[in-house]
């Protein structure tokens, strides 16, 4: 039933959509902490939800050559090269001739690739390439001692370490989910086990939910019209299963399971990661009190979420809806007032 | 369907009546979403299989429906792999149902009268059939060899594993090892580096087949060492499968990995002018391959003996057919064998890298023999196998 | 290591266009070459948000679903107070401009025969359902409306000579209902677009709608200043001069008030468009006033705002899209609104942590 925080701030949204019995919440926490880039969980997906192929370009995103969530890829695996700082230890190439790192360069160089995805509007290519040779840099650490500026990492030898950052991205399952609450056909529902799907059956491609998802995960099939993303296995939890990519994960990099129970299982994970001197694990979408009231599918972190291509504070839009209307409605009687206005006086 | 039926299954009336009045729940569920099952549950059937990729062994459950298969995912009972897979196995279904398979199968059962290649001939004393018989023509299989009996008179007529000189399979090695038993370090039979322990630069029992057309790169104590200065190492990558036939026919694995290239350090970069996506080409005595460049800070050079030693890594996993297609990396390599179960020594080998695609057709030969000619080499030359003598005297 | 320089060989290489250069910085050239003169990180410079894929038809529909609000408030004002020709021309727009709306929308549609689907659900977290509803029912009202306009055309015998009779009615309520709903109509759009993650339209929500009614008013008046003899354009002269007046001045908020988010309408295409739309707007606002003698200098003000509506649209429209394109607008008010908070959540744990303050 409908509350005080339907639209905005921590809240179950099952039962806010109408499943007064609802099952517990059910999403994805994925520890890219684990992750060994291998893929098997874009492949498992493709292969449950007989998503179509893309095209064959070598992007030179590192290892990455499907570039983004589309409506054809539901979980893009990223990498990101970047120089490890050095820190109190010493490097493990003094004396070796190595120069300063690259990994910044070519990465601006991978950001302007075509990528051929069969979607729109897909994963255009960098406007601004700087950007990515920033995101290459190196980790920042502020306040640690030893941190450096961007691009300024190790000692004056040259190159330090390389540490090669990897993580599982898929469609996050708001809690307040904008790509739900736009679409003007119904055909995005939340499920009874909270997570948001879109019916195939229903979806005229009106595009609406494209630009009001506030990470760029809903995009536009070429051909075929609709709208398509991650389901997380509608089909498959509804009958008990788990969703094909955790199924498939070798290292249990993406967790399934109960959201709850995945929230504590993360934070003590993180704990264990900050006593182990792994500073920069973060969890990220596992607040209920953040923009978009917690993810389903939330995530740990080595690094900020922007390196990731994550947005570092999305904020669901419904959130300023009733400002919105509120502003439309003065428009509106400002429009009903200068017809009168116009029309009152006597005419000639 | 009556209106009324029409009426309540409106998500609008719905939204008016139930308990989802925003309308983003379950009033918008259509009938399909209402009905939606995951195909494993409707399968006709599922078999538990392992996958047919790596020699790992993962279980899977194939499951089976109207004579198809539907989907191929982890067994969670395989003890192995608990219910997960790499790339690889998870593309089997693709694999198994892609339309670019064969569809007459090759598989032959053993002693099937229909399927046999090679059979004997009673009537003709011989072994005869649609393939050459690897085997001694007249030996009938029935023959049990006498106990005195030497060389091929040894074998019997059933002992065709002709990978092992008694013609029998081996599950260990008792005696009879070539090679060893205890480890020495030896230079790869292509090495820019001179053995720092011993005279003897590589494995002197090495197999080598000195022929014009398999040359080995000049190593130390040879001369022209320089001329192909770099070392290459090769692997694999997790979204391929050994030399590509498995996975370079899958949409899904070829798309994570579409592209054969080599991964080169910003320092070799500087040095051959190779560019991140660039094209860059690999030679060595035998052959040239192309493939695309990426500049990598996780390839270093190395400080060896004083001097430094440029490498370059490359996946082996293309060829010449599949929905990805490169040059495929084994032509850089020559024919040398381990003497003690006669595998290939193709993991790493020296080679030069210049800038730009590699030259095709009469051109290409032409170009190999440019290098023939730097590094000193004749048709006729035998590399040193034993590399003592010469060091005693340097 | 090789003596070369390192500096910019693997860089030269990179794709043309678009990319800033990193020649010429000096020595130590590798490592300045991957200090970066962007202010803001992301995964391969690639954008965060998804752009909108409508295509023209969804600006064009702006335009004409603001010219059909418009037209259908000029017509109703036109019906009370006496001037039948404005009405006439503002009834036979409002249908002629919905109706093209309908194609617009309906033809955008990735799969445009599931158009009905629209009407499956009534959400008003969605501004498109709203709108879809409110577009159907002004369809419908202008339609009647239209329509009796041709009733005395109609034979004056049995049923036909009932609907003679009884139509100049029923369009007149209809006209009024069209009218009612014509303000909604002109600014739910607005509402659709701030409605989004898109940065520039998001931040904008409070002046958009200014700018769609003010516009939606301008067009209408136009097309009354196309259509009426001098004598009944008394009315559209002064409406053209108040939605002129309103759309420029919520544009001008649009490009001033909200920081890095008023950029994209302030270059490239979008500022072009957005500044040929101030041009227009001032040249039709001024020719209302002037030419309320000449029946040649009205109607050219009247083309010049429904240009003026049609550049509006179009360059709102692709500064938006250009905000959704480029990841530093996404990320850099995000980051400063992080960075914020971190230093408020700072600056309470320091007033708590201290004993001896006296703070407040």
């Amino acid at each position: 039933m409908v509350g005080t925080n339907s639209l905005y701030g921590p809240l179950d949204p099952a039962r806010d959509a109408g499943y007064p019995d609802a099952p517990a919440r059910m999403g994805f926490f994925t520890d890219t902490s684990v992750c060994i880039g291998c893929k098997a969980c874009e492949v498992a997906c493709k292969e449950w939800n007989q998503v179509p192929g893309t095209g064959l370009d070598l992007l030179g995103m590192s290892f990455d050559n499907t570039g983004a969530l589309t409506a054809n890829s539901w979980r893009h695996v990223a990498f990101v090269e970047q120089p490890r700082p050095i820190g109190q230890q010493s490097s493990p190439f003094v004396d070796t001739p190595t120069g300063p790192s690259v990994s910044a360069a070519a990465a601006a160089i991978g950001a302007g690739t075509k990528v051929d995805t069969g979607t729109k509007p897909g994963v255009p290519p960098a406007i601004e390439p700087d950007s990515a040779a920033w995101m290459a840099a190196g980790p920042e650490f502020p306040g640690m001692p030893g941190s450096q500026p961007p691009g300024r990492t190790g000692s004056a030898n040259g190159r330090t370490d390389v540490r090669w950052l990897m993580m599982s991205d898929v469609c996050k399952h708001c809690t307040h989910a904008a790509c739900l609450d736009v679409c003007p056909t119904g055909s995005l529902f939340r499920t009874e086990f909270g997570t948001v799907v879109i019916q195939e059956d229903i979806c005229n491609g009106c595009g609406y939910c494209i630009p009001a998802c506030p990470y760029g995960v809903i995009d536009q099939r070429e051909g075929d019209g609709r709208a398509w993303k991650c389901t997380l296995c509608y089909d498959r939890i509804g009958v008990g299963k788990t969703p094909a990519c955790a199924q498939a994960c070798p290292t249990e990099s993406i967790q399934y399971g109960a959201l709850d129970e995945l929230r504590e299982r993360a934070q003590r994970r993180v704990e264990r990661l900050h006593a182990g001197g792994v500073v920069e694990a973060r969890l990220y979408g596992d607040d209920p009190n953040d923009g978009v009231g917690g993810d389903g599918a939330f995530f740990l972190l080595l690094d900020e979420p922007e390196v990731y291509g994550l947005p570092p504070d999305p904020v669901v839009t419904t959130r300023d809806l009733p400002k919105m209307w509120r502003r439309a409605g003065l428009a509106a009687v400002t429009m009903a007032a200068a017809v009168l206005a116009a029309f009152i006086r006597r005419s000639p | 369907m009556g209106v009324r039926t029409w009426i309540s299954g409106w998500p609008v009336y719905r939204q008016l009546t139930g308990t989802d009045p925003l309308g983003r729940g379950a009033a918008a569920k259509s009938g399909r979403s209402m009905a939606l099952t995951a195909r494993t549950e409707t399968a006709d059937s599922m078999a538990r299989s392992v996958c047919p990729y790596c020699a790992v062994g993962c279980g899977q459950r194939v499951y089976v429906k109207d004579g198809q298969v539907s989907q191929i995912e982890g067994d969670p009972d395989s003890p192995i792999s608990r219910g997960r897979l790499c790339p690889k196995g998870a593309a089997s279904k693709n694999l198994v149902t892609s339309e670019l398979r064969q569809q007459k199968v090759q598989y032959r059962r053993p002693w099937s009268e229909r399927k046999a290649y090679v059979w004997w001939d009673e009537q003709h004393g011989e072994w005869t059939g649609h393939d050459v018989p690897d085997f001694e023509k007249t030996k009938a299989p029935g023959y049990r060899p006498p106990a005195e009996a030497k060389g091929t008179a040894a074998l019997a007529g059933d002992d065709a594993f002709i990978m092992q000189g008694d013609g029998k399979a081996w599950l260990y090695v008792p005696t009879g090892l070539i090679d060893g038993p205890l480890p020495a370090h030896y230079e790869p039979a292509e090495s820019p580096m001179r053995n720092a322990l011993y005279g003897q630069q590589a494995n002197p029992t090495r197999k080598a087949y000195q022929r014009p057309d398999n040359q080995l790169n000049p190593s130390p104590p040879e001369p022209h060492s320089e001329v192909f200065p770099y070392v290459f190492a090769i692997g694999r990558l997790t979204e391929h499968h050994t030399a590509g036939g498995m996975s370079r026919n899958v949409q899904y694995l070829s798309e994570l990995q579409p592209t054969m290239f080599v991964e080169v350090s910003p320092e070799l970069a500087a040095e051959r002018d190779l560019h991140h996506l660039g094209w860059a080409h690999l030679v060595t005595l035998r052959s040239a391959i192309e493939a695309r460049v990426l500049v990598t800070d996780r390839i270093t050079p190395l400080r060896v003996d004083g001097r430094v030693l440029h490498q370059v890594w490359l996946p082996y996993h293309w060829g010449g057919q599949g929905l990805t297609r490169g040059d495929s990396t084994n032509d850089l390599f020559g024919i040398v064998l381990d003497p003690n179960v006669l595998i290939q020594e193709s993991k790493v080998g020296t080679c030069d890298i210049r800038p730009g695609r590699r030259p095709t057709g009469p051109a290409l030969r032409g170009y190999i023999a440019d290098y023939q000619q730097r590094a000193g080499v004749r048709p006729q030359r035998q590399s040193p196998i034993v590399t003592t003598d010469s060091y005693r005297e340097g | 290591m090789s003596e070369r320089s390192e500096r910019t060989i693997w860089l030269s290489s990179a794709a043309g266009k678009g990319r800033r250069g990193h020649d010429g910085r000096g020595e130590g050239g590798g490592e300045q070459a991957t200090v970066p003169s962007a202010e803001f990180r992301s995964y391969y410079g690639r954008p965060i948000i998804k752009a909108p894929v409508w295509r023209r038809e969804i600006p064009s529909y702006l335009f004409t679903g603001g010219l059909a609000a418009g037209a259908a408030l000029l017509a109703a004002a036109a019906d009370l107070t006496g001037r039948p020709a404005l009405r006439r021309a503002g009834r036979l727009t409002a249908l002629g401009a919905i109706g093209v709306s309908g194609y617009f929308l309906i033809n955008d549609l990735g799969r445009p025969a599931r158009f009905h689907h629209m009407l499956r659900v009534a959400k008003p977290t969605s501004p498109m359902s709203m709108g879809t509803w409110v577009v159907a029912g002004f369809g419908s009202a202008a339609g009647v409306a239209a329509v009796s306009e041709f009733a005395s055309r109609l034979p004056g015998r049995d049923a036909l000579g009932l609907a003679r009779q009884g139509l100049p009615l029923a369009g007149r309520v209809a006209g009024f209902a069209a009218a009612g709903l014509a303000p909604a109509l002109a600014t739910y759009t607005a509402v659709l677009l701030a409605d989004t993650a898109v940065p520039s339209w998001h931040e904008a929500y409070a002046h958009l709608p200014h700018v769609f009614a003010g516009s939606a008013l301008a067009s209408g008046a136009g097309v009354g200043l196309i259509a009426a003899p001098l004598a009944e354009s008394g009315p559209a002269r002064r409406l053209a001069v108040a939605g002129a007046a309103l759309d420029l001045a919520g544009s001008h908020r649009l490009e001033s008030r909200l920081g890095l988010l008023s950029e994209p309408y302030r270059v490239g295409r979008a500022g072009k468009l957005l500044r040929a739309g101030r041009i227009l707007s001032v040249t039709g606002m001024l020719g209302a006033l002037l030419g309320r003698r000449s029946r040649l200098a009205s109607a050219l003000s009247g083309i010049a705002l429904l240009a003026a509506s049609v550049a509006t649209r179009f360059g709102i429209y692709e500064g938006g899209v250009a905000s959704a394109r480029d990841p530093k607008y996404t990320v850099t008010p995000q980051r400063q609104r992080r960075e914020q908070a971190a230093v408020r959540v700072d600056h309470q744990e320091r007033h708590v942590g201290s004993t001896s303050s006296s703070a407040p």
